[in-house]
Parts: structure tokens; C-alpha cells; sequence
């Protein structure tokens, strides 16, 4: 009797539940196998194939330009640049990165690319129609445009439909998703600032640079800008360096790596950015025995987000400043179609997070973002892409087993780090034993709250605020403002020693949070209930 | 034990013929009836005096499946005025992957159920309801909770 009770269920169970949706802002993609891979080779050399826009006369002021003054080793770099620049072949740098085999080095001179013959072609090209599976996948949940997201092949086949500059190192020949070719390579820009090579988006191509399945590609001393999604994004790619970077003025994202490995993000910048600065996106699964990759020296200001990462798994991020954002950083497990979910793993040391408190959500700025469309507004505009709670420094939503050390945390008006359980359902888990399995074995140990690094108090609204759920969570070692203590809502937090926290959760501060979750710049600017987009009071002033 | 499953199962079917037959006043068309599962709670934001948020679950009290959707919650005041207000079918914060303003012309049902924009309840089973509101300076709270589609509408306490 009772089998048969359980099976009838089981199978109603099985009839009732919704399918599990799978989808992500990109193809279905894969992680490479990182002992295959290995960080770049910063010093490197290659064969050299040199772009420049302006040939002649105009390219000579510009190099002198970009390295103007009187020292010797400017003299000297002027001095070699003004040779070199008689071996430009190349106006624009996709032709180059055309004509490029594995190992070669894309060298760019001073000045603005615009990339006109990859603005020629069509944004989603009609050689590769939408009714074709071979060239657009089903994210099977409506996400994607009208619910389809371009395959590889649609890279290939449609090249620069969607990306002003791509590297595609797979060939179509093999399914091993394993570079075969344009593997290893270098573009660089050559002006003394990575300012002084400017490669602008169109707004309409979704990349301004796409390194697809391009491992071991070095990206450096560049700037990338007004794409409609991502300055740089770096897919399924065994081994990357990215330096010397700067993206700014993209809708989404100006540094986006997703599914890759082996990485490296170093002395980066990012402004303007209508989601984040950076973005590394279902990180490595390294399951926190390695850390695949490692940002240090990032600059992250003015964006939405100074940092994110759905999936942000294995990702050693420290030595970095995030300031002056909506909200500095947030790692996640909200979405389905993102490897390596639920979140776990990433460590974030030695990072000066503080003031991020601009806010981007004041009903004019929404009004104006809803009425307008990206490839219509001033390029310094900054529309919120998504929602985010302002004037937070650190915030985890569904994050495992990360650890958050010796950082200076302050002048963050709502909190300085914020813990929230997500429940699986809501990255497409369903399984009823799952749906506990975000935020917990978390460890904030040894940070500064609440002073700035010269000595002056700056407060975070509130040091920790926790929703009290998960278990192994620990606070230890933290000093704050306030008589050395923290400020924290609970009150009391767990510490390490004993082995943090053991469940329970407040009802009460989980539900604040869900009115926010109905925010749309055009039909819902301000939701009842939501307290998100008002900025904090400054706390000093409370 | 195999009397005692026997029994639990007469005893459940029994509860639950009970309530679709005693469904006027709480029936839809469909026969489908829904009812809070113990009492919700209301909770005042901090820093919003004009806004409450209230959380509970809601439970299928028929033998047959209901969906409901957020689209068609209404929250009205004693005089049947309806006030500005929110809902999901969520007891914690969730977002979608793009933005509110790329989303697709037609929405995905596995996306809206992730969102907790619509919701399929099993017999005696529940879901989660968070809804928030803000009343106007001199307007009224609401009252009730209105499901719409002719669904009885919940109490607000």
C-alpha cells in the first residue's frame, strides 16, 4: 500500500513540477579543462602585425602625442614606435586579427578604432537565420533575444554580426571546444596609456572585443567602450591575461569573463558601466582548492556594480578598489544556465571597498533611462541595467564557502557586507533537498570597518547585516568604528572558533527584500515596500 | 502501519472533499480554492512609514491544481479601491538574468515561476505570497488580497 502511495506521488510529482529551465545570457557553454591550460606568458614574443588607423604623417603626430616628454625612455619608445610604424599594414585590428596565426602579436598604435568594415555588417546577419539551430539555441526559459542565444557557429559563419573584434580560436571541424588556431594570441595597444588606444562600440554589436575559445590570448594597455553589453568578454577560454585595461561607458559589463580558467585581471579599469565593472561570471570550479582566477590592481568606480559575478566561483580578487558605485560588490546564485552553480569559493583580501553610494535610481535618471534607448543617450549616462540595493559595499546573495579578509570596508551607507540566502528554486533547482543549499560556511574574518585608511572614521550604515540564514557562516577578527567593535544587525554574529552559524533564517528580513524583486525602470521605478533606490542617509547624519 | 497510511490518506480525501464542496464563497469557476496556510505576517519597512510588506504561504485547499499569477493580484482597500502594491510568489529577493527593460515580448512560463510571477499549487500543498503596498497620504490600507480570475480573495490581518 505505501508503495503505491509513494509512486502515485512520484509520479504526480514528476507531472506537476515545472520542467528545469537552462539558460544564460550566452550559449549553452562548457568549463575547459584547466590542467590543459595555463596562464599566459606576459613576456611573451611572436610575430608582430602592426595596426594603425591613420597612416603616415597623422600616425607620427599620434605617437608622439601618446608619448610626448623629454625622458629617456619616452625618447626611446618614440623613437622605436616612429620606426615601427612603417610596418603598419593593418587599418583595422579585426583585419589584422584575420591575417593572425597562433602565437602572433597584434600590435596597435595610438589612436581612436572605430572598426568601420565590422559596423558594416548587419547586427544578427540574415545568412545565419534565427530558425536555424545550428546558429541560434533555445535558452528554453525566454531569456536570450526572444528566447535564443547565437551557437559558436553563428561566430563563425556570421563573423562580426554581433562582436566589433573577434578571436574564435575553435575550429568547426571537431567538437572538443579546444582552441585550434588564433590560440596564444597577443593584442596590445602600444600608447603610453591604455587611454591612448581607443576602440569604440557601435552600441548596437553586443562586444566591443570577443575571445572566444581563445586560449592563452593576452588582451593589454587598451581601452574599450559603448558596447551594447560587454567592453571585453572572454568565453570558454583555457588561460587569459587581461592588462592594462580600461571599459567604460557599456551598458552591461566593461570586463566579462565566463566560463574560463587559468585567468588573470590585472591593473584594470572600469566606469560607467550599466551593470559592472567586471564581471568574472560562473568562475572557475575549483571547489576551493585553486583559485583560477585572480584579479588585483582592478579599479572599479562609477558603474551600477564596481563587481559581480553569478557563479562567481574560484576567483581570488585583492589589492583592488571598488568606490563609488551603487554597490561595490555582489556574487550570486540567482540565474539557471550558469556553470557551477550555486556559488562557492571566491576570496576576496586586501581590498578597499568603500563608498558606493551613487545612485543611478532617482526617478529622473530611470525616466530618462526607460524613454531612451542605449544607442540614443550621452555615452557618460549611467542606467541601471538591474537592481541593486545602494550604498552597499559587499553583498552575497546565495553565496558558499567564500572568504572576505583583511579588507577595508567604509562609507558605505547601507551596509558594509550583506549575506541573503537565495533558495535553488530560484536558479532552477528544484530538488526539495537543495533548496538550503546557498549561504552557508561563509568566513569574514580580520576586515576594517568604518575608517578610512588615513585614520578618519567613515561608517557603513550598518558593518554586517545578515538575514540569519545558513550554516557554518563566521564572522572573526573584524574591527570597527565604534570602540574597536562592528556594528551588526543581528547583534551577535557567529564566530569561526565555534563553528559558525546553524541555521535559522528572519523571515522578516527576507521579506524586505522581495518587493525589490518587482523593480522595472518603466512600469516600476519605486516598489511599494522596496527601500533600495532611496540612497541612505549618510550615517554620521543618522 | 499499512492501516495507518490507509486511514491518512481516507482522512485527507475526506478534508479535501470537504472544502471543494463547501466552496461558495471560496470556489473559483474552476472549482479551485485557495486559503492562507497559518497567518501571514505584516512587517513596516524602517524607512519607508508609508509601506508594509506581508509574508505568507497560500494553500491549495481543492483537489485540483491552481495557478495564480501575479498579474492578476489586485490589493484593496474596505471600499473596494484598489492600492498600489506589489507581489510575488517568493519568500526571498530573486532577479531574472536580463534586464527588466530586454526581456522577451512573450514571457516563458520557467522564467516567471522562477521569478515567482506565476505559480502552479498542488492539492494541500503551498506556496510562498510576499506583497507589499503603500498608502497614499489620507488613502486607506487594503484589506484584502484580490487573486483575481474570480479566485476568493485572502484577508489581510
Amino acid at each position: 500500500m505505501r508503495k503505491v502511495v509513494v509512486i502515485v506521488c512520484l509520479l504526480a510529482a514528476a507531472l506537476l513540477a515545472p520542467a528545469t529551465a537552462s539558460a544564460h545570457p550566452e550559449r549553452t557553454t562548457f568549463y575547459p579543462d584547466y590542467t590543459l591550460g595555463k596562464l599566459p606568458d606576459a613576456g611573451r614574443g611572436g610575430k608582430a602585425l602592426y595596426v594603425c588607423n591613420q597612416p603616415g604623417k597623422p600616425l607620427r603626430k599620434a605617437i608622439k602625442r601618446s608619448w610626448k616628454g623629454k625622458g629617456p625612455k619616452r625618447t626611446k619608445e618614440r623613437k622605436k614606435l616612429l620606426r615601427l610604424a612603417k610596418k603598419c599594414r593593418f587599418r583595422d585590428i579585426q583585419a589584422a586579427v584575420d591575417a593572425a596565426q597562433s602565437g602572433y602579436r597584434i600590435r596597435i598604435f595610438p589612436g581612436t578604432y572605430t572598426e568601420e568594415p565590422s559596423r558594416a555588417i548587419p547586427l544578427n546577419e540574415g545568412k545565419c537565420p534565427r530558425s536555424d539551430p545550428a546558429f541560434w539555441e533555445n535558452t528554453n526559459d525566454g531569456h536570450g533575444e526572444d528566447g535564443k542565444v547565437p551557437t559558436y557557429r553563428f561566430h563563425i559563419e556570421c563573423k562580426n554580426s554581433r562582436n566589433l573584434i573577434q578571436i574564435t580560436g575553435d575550429s568547426l571541424t571537431d567538437d572538443d571546444r579546444i582552441c585550434d588556431h588564433q590560440c596564444g594570441m597577443t593584442i596590445e595597444g602600444l600608447g603610453r596609456l591604455a587611454r591612448h588606444v581607443t576602440v569604440v562600440g557601435d552600441r548596437f554589436k553586443r562586444d566591443v572585443i570577443r575571445a572566444d575559445r581563445a586560449d592563452g590570448i593576452i588582451i593589454r594597455n587598451l581601452t574599450t567602450e559603448q558596447a551594447s553589453f560587454n567592453g571585453i568578454d572572454v568565453v570558454e577560454t583555457n588561460g587569459f591575461l587581461l592588462r592594462k585595461l580600461v571599459s567604460r561607458y557599456n551598458q552591461n559589463y566593461g570586463i566579462l569573463t565566463f566560463t574560463s580558467d587559468n585567468g588573470l585581471y590585472d591593473n584594470v579599469e572600469a566606469y560607467g558601466n550599466g551593470d559592472s565593472g567586471v564581471y568574472p561570471g560562473s568562475g572557475p570550479e575549483g571547489h576551493c582548492a585553486r583559485y583560477g582566477i585572480e584579479i588585483r590592481n582592478a579599479r572599479s568606480y562609477g558603474n551600477v556594480l564596481g563587481l559581480s559575478g553569478t557563479a562567481g566561483n574560484g576567483t581570488w580578487t585583492h589589492d583592488s578598489h571598488f568606490y563609488g558605485n551603487a554597490a561595490g560588490l555582489i556574487n550570486d546564485s540567482f540565474v539557471p544556465g550558469h556553470p557551477g552553480m550555486p556559488q562557492d569559493c571566491s576570496k576576496w583580501t586586501n581590498n578597499e571597498i568603500h563608498a558606493n553610494n551613487i545612485n543611478p535610481f532617482e526617478l529622473d535618471n530611470q525616466k530618462y533611462c526607460g524613454a531612451t534607448p542605449f544607442e540614443k543617450r550621452p555615452r557618460e549616462r549611467l542606467c541601471p541595467q538591474f537592481q541593486v540595493p545602494v550604498g552597499s559595499g559587499i553583498a552575497g546573495y546565495g553565496i558558499n564557502a567564500n572568504t572576505i579578509e583583511n579588507n577595508r570596508i567604509y562609507d558605505n551607507w547601507r551596509q558594509g557586507i550583506g549575506l541573503f540566502w537565495v533558495p535553488a528554486t530560484i536558479r532552477g533547482e528544484n530538488d526539495p533537498a537543495k533548496q538550503q543549499d546557498t549561504s552557508n560556511g561563509n568566513r569574514v574574518l580580520n576586515n576594517q570597518f568604518g575608517i578610512q585608511p588615513g585614520g578618519e572614521v567613515q561608517r557603513n550604515g550598518v558593518d554586517i547585516y545578515w538575514d540569519e540564514q545558513g550554516r557554518g557562516n563566521c564572522w572573526q577578527g573584524n574591527q570597527g568604528a565604534r570602540d574597536g567593535g562592528i556594528t551588526s544587525d543581528p547583534a551577535t554574529l557567529p564566530d569561526c572558533s565555534s563553528g559558525g552559524s546553524t541555521g535559522g533564517v528572519s523571515n522578516q528580513k527576507l521579506a524586505f527584500q522581495v518587493p525589490c524583486a518587482t523593480w522595472d525602470p518603466r512600469e516600476n521605478p519605486d516598489p511599494p515596500g522596496c527601500d533600495w533606490f532611496q540612497t541612505p542617509p549618510r550615517p554620521d547624519e543618522r | 502501519m499499512k492501516l495507518r497510511v490507509a486511514l491518512g490518506a481516507v482522512a485527507l480525501l475526506v478534508v479535501l472533499v470537504g472544502v471543494a464542496v463547501a466552496g461558495p464563497g471560496g470556489a473559483s469557476s474552476d472549482g479551485a480554492t485557495v486559503a492562507w496556510s497559518g497567518a501571514p505576517q505584516v512587517y513596516k519597512p524602517p524607512t519607508l512609514p508609508r509601506d508594509r510588506v506581508m509574508a505568507g504561504r497560500v494553500r491549495n485547499t481543492s483537489l485540483r491544481d491552481v495557478d495564480l499569477a501575479v498579474a492578476d493580484i489586485r490589493l484593496l482597500d474596505a471600499d473596494g479601491h484598489p492600492v498600489r502594491s506589489t507581489a510575488r510568489f517568493l519568500a526571498a529577493y530573486a532577479r531574472g538574468l536580463y534586464p527588466p527593460t530586454q526581456r522577451p515580448k512573450t514571457p516563458n512560463p520557467n522564467e516567471q515561476r522562477q521569478l515567482g510571477e506565476i505559480v502552479t499549487i498542488r492539492p494541500n500543498q503551498t506556496a510562498p505570497l510576499t506583497v507589499s503596498w503603500r498608502v497614499p497620504p489620507g488613502g486607506k490600507p487594503p484589506v484584502l488580497v484580490d487573486l483575481g480570475r474570480g479566485r476568493p480573495s485572502l484577508r489581510i490581518p
